[in-house]
């Protein structure tokens, strides 16, 4: 079949759920709740297609040209001005990258609208809910298939928007409103380090005669930028794709929630469950890993930032995980959980095996969209609880939801043969395996945390396991009555996730164990910056009892929750009493909400306070001092008006009037008396003529 | 001998009465007599000056008897009209005191 047209309809791709927007959001709110459902889905499905159709015309392709671009038009033209000429198109491009993320996207969207439709049918506001789940693709859409970083940018805004909409959904609850205000302020954060590196990489690649923010362009000249310093105050001389690389990942750290910013992601599970399963899991925090992969050209020159990434994200997997073993809400414990797999894609990016991210972060969009639908599952069947102490037992009354949730558990913890074994083994492998020339240590610190982190997960996915479907049911009756199996509308997408969450693994199974590593191959032309290291030595046998190391830790976590939960159910109780402290200081999540409230928050209190005293003691004095001046000045003005001015005139009026009183004597109305003037000053003149 | 002081000794006597009479009379009609023996002085005056010096250079032999003339005329005159008024300053007041002229202003 003749597919190349496709590269002149890529935005066919966006189009879709745009399309669904404008439909659902304008005529929504008169048509059946089915036919609004099926629209905002199916146009999900329709843009599934088109990227299966772009993905299989790419494939098509020899492998060193698997890139195509669809321009719709000039979006920022500067002209030709001495300093060059800058051009930005509004072009959508296809490559390995885009088309895994794509693809991705939209089939676990389509998946979570399919569930939507059960899960929200009684909300009053289900119209509204699928509007801005639609805007959330075609956003994810803009952002993993813009060319240009600012194209990116634009779709990074666009999922940040829809996020803070979907977790403040219900908003006349105002824990969720906060909840909501909260992701988009500590967002704004990150974007504001985005946005700097992205300025600083336009500014320093411009300063070396090339203006410009589109990826190819960018790959093209970004080996200009490899000697180039830029002295920053304090810290000195630093190299500009460092700096540049560390802003990005800051940025990063916003989206994806990572150390230091991660705080927003728990609360965000304020939000409907479908919304926790696409947006906060399966596909919007990923962004900040798929900004790295399409970024590894710059990442590339600078292994200092790709050693911050390990570290800083290695620390996110290792201390989510531990926070996510003292949780009692189930989608909290899966938050942290997110979390943490977002460190294990970063751990990826970080050492350089840039397939091993983006392999786990597809294989998770799968389990981990799984699991919160599962949990999605359990609190319809549970009228909105969470809390896990009050379930139990949901074993056999959710016969569907307990099978895939365990799928899900198997593939997250990395059992062998489901997908998050082949990802995970993969990331960690690599990290064991990798050269930083910066820090050298922190591939191997990564790998070290990654592994310790790998027996923790087990630990508190199978603990969550336990204690939702195993033992008794601890809920209140009234509940306890209504507990049931949800609709197939909402199961058939969990079954359907469930298998892809087991076969999602076989894309990438690495060469020691006997696969092709699929998806690896396919990835490889976009990772440039990979094409010149050397392939290092792995030794198979170091690799096998790594692999055989992390599952006898992945075993004792499981057994460690067993004996804990299900046999000696007294047991946590116990360890909870012989590390009190341990304990608060985990289920409290290392204070950080707590240290944020009160440095930067109370800063910002405090500062909000003295700006204010500023404003009312110095800025309205200002004013008021002006105020009081004018009164001053015109009253002073008045006075002059009034005592000098009036005061001239009503001078010269009283001269005259005074001579006129003064000379209306003389003419007093007697003839004698004018007689006796007239004859004085004519004897007057005639002394002075004589003298 | 009478000569020119004779003449002008006579007239400012004349002239001096009547200014004495104007200054020190209240009477509207006293008044009028002092102002016609002022005029009366001057007009003597003229007439001396006419008789007694003719010098060569004087264009209009015959100046000092039309001034003379002037005056008797004026003096004619004057006195009709002040005599009117006098008389209805009478009419109104029922007296000739000039100082209750001044009560014309009110």
């Amino acid at each position: 079949m003749e597919l190349s047209w496709i590269r002149n309809y890529l935005w066919l791709i966006p189009l879709f759920p745009a399309l669904g927007v404008i439909i659902n959001g304008f005529f929504g709110w008169k048509m059946k709740k089915t036919t609004v459902g099926t629209i905002a889905s199916m146009m999900v499905f329709f843009s599934f297609l088109a990227t299966f159709v772009a993905f299989l015309y790419l494939i098509s392709l020899p492998e060193e040209h698997r890139l195509f671009t669809t321009t719709l038009w000039t979006w920022i033209f500067t002209g030709n001005s001495l300093l060059g000429t800058f051009k930005i198109p509004l072009a959508f491009q296809f490559d390995p990258l885009s088309a895994v993320m794509a693809l991705t996207v939209t089939f676990v969207s389509f998946l979570i609208h399919v569930y939507s439709i059960g899960y929200m049918w009684h909300d009053r506001s289900f119209v509204r809910f699928f509007v801005y789940l639609n805007l959330f693709v075609f956003s994810m859409l803009i952002l993993v298939l813009g060319n240009s970083l600012l194209l990116l940018f634009v779709g990074w805004e666009g999922v940040g928007l829809c996020s803070y909409l979907l977790i403040s959904f219900w908003y006349e609850d105002h824990k969720n409103v906060n909840a909501g205000i909260k992701a988009f302020i500590v967002n704004r954060v990150g974007d504001f380090g985005f946005l700097i590196g992205m300025f600083l990489l336009f500014w320093e690649l411009g300063k070396q005669g090339v203006w410009t923010l589109t990826f190819t362009e960018i790959q093209q000249h970004v080996e200009l930028l490899k000697d180039v310093s830029i002295n920053l105050p304090l810290i000195g001389a630093v190299a500009a794709p460092t700096l540049i690389g560390i802003l990005l990942y800051w940025g990063a750290t916003g989206k994806s929630a990572q150390i230091p910013l991660y705080v927003w992601l728990p609360d965000a599970m304020a939000g409907p469950t479908p919304v926790s399963a696409l947006i906060h899991a399966a596909t919007m925090v990923t962004s900040g890993v798929y900004m790295i992969g399409r970024m590894n050209f710059l990442y590339g020159l600078s292994p200092t930032a790709l050693a911050v990434v390990a570290i800083v994200s290695s620390l996110t997997a290792f201390f989510a995980a531990t926070i996510a073993m003292t949780q009692f809400d189930l989608k909290k414990v899966l938050a942290y959980s997110t979390v943490s797999q977002l460190g294990y894609m970063f751990i990826g990016m970080g050492v350089a095996a840039y397939t091993t991210g983006i392999f786990h972060l597809m294989t998770h969009a799968f389990f981990k969209a799984l699991l919160f639908l599962g949990s999605g599952s359990v609190m319809h069947a549970m009228s909105d609880i969470l809390d896990m102490r009050l379930m139990g037992g949901l074993k056999k009354k959710m016969p569907i939801t307990f099978w895939t949730f365990l799928i899900a558990t198997l593939a997250i913890i990395g059992t062998p043969f489901f997908s998050g074994f082949f990802s995970k083994d993969g990331i960690l492998s690599a990290a064991y395996f990798a050269h930083n020339s910066a820090i050298p240590w922190a591939p191997k610190f990564a790998w070290f945390m990654g592994f310790i982190t790998a027996g923790i997960t087990a630990f508190y996915m199978f603990r969550a396991v336990f204690m939702t479907f195993y033992g008794e049911n601890r809920a209140p009756e009234e509940i306890k009555e209504h507990i049931h199996e949800s609709p197939p509308i909402m199961t058939i997408p969990l079954i359907i996730l469930a298998i892809f969450s087991v076969i999602a693994g076989y894309v990438g199974v690495p060469h020691s164990l006997g696969g092709h590593n699929l998806l690896n191959h396919f990835l490889m032309p976009v990772w440039v910056s990979l094409k010149h290291v050397a392939e290092h030595e792995e030794s198979l046998a170091v690799e096998y009892t790594l692999m055989i190391l992390t599952l006898t830790l992945v075993g004792i976590g499981v057994y460690v929750a067993y004996y804990a939960y299900i046999k000696h159910p007294e047991f946590p109780e116990k360890v909870v009493n012989k590390f009190p402290r341990l304990y608060k200081l985990l289920y409290n999540k290392y204070y950080v909400d707590e240290i944020y409230y009160a440095t930067f928050l109370a800063g910002t209190h405090r500062l909000t306070k003295i700006l204010r005293w500023f404003d009312v003691h110095i800025i309205d004095g200002i004013v008021n001092f002006a105020g009081w001046l004018g009164v001053r000045l015109a009253f002073i003005s008045g006075w002059i008006d009034k005592y000098i001015v009036d005061g001239i005139v009503n001078l010269i009026a009283w001269i005259f009037l005074w001579t006129g009183q003064v000379l209306r004597k003389i003419q007093v109305g007697s003839v004698q008396a004018y007689l006796y003037i007239g004859i004085g000053i004519l004897v007057l003149v005639l002394l002075i003529n004589v003298l | 001998m009478i000569n020119l002081q004779s003449f002008l000794v006579v007239g400012m006597i004349l002239f001096l009465l009547g200014i004495f009479g104007i200054l020190t009379r209240k009477n509207a009609i006293a008044l009028l007599m002092g102002i016609e023996l002022m005029l009366n002085g001057v007009a003597l005056t003229f007439a001396a000056f006419d008789r007694f010096i003719k010098p060569a250079e004087m264009v209009n032999p015959i100046d000092g008897k039309v001034f003379v003339i002037f005056i008797i005329i004026l003096a004619a005159a004057e006195a009709a009209i002040a005599l009117a008024i006098i008389i209805q300053v009478f009419g109104r007041y029922e007296d000739i005191n000039l100082e209750d002229l001044k009560r014309m202003k009110e």
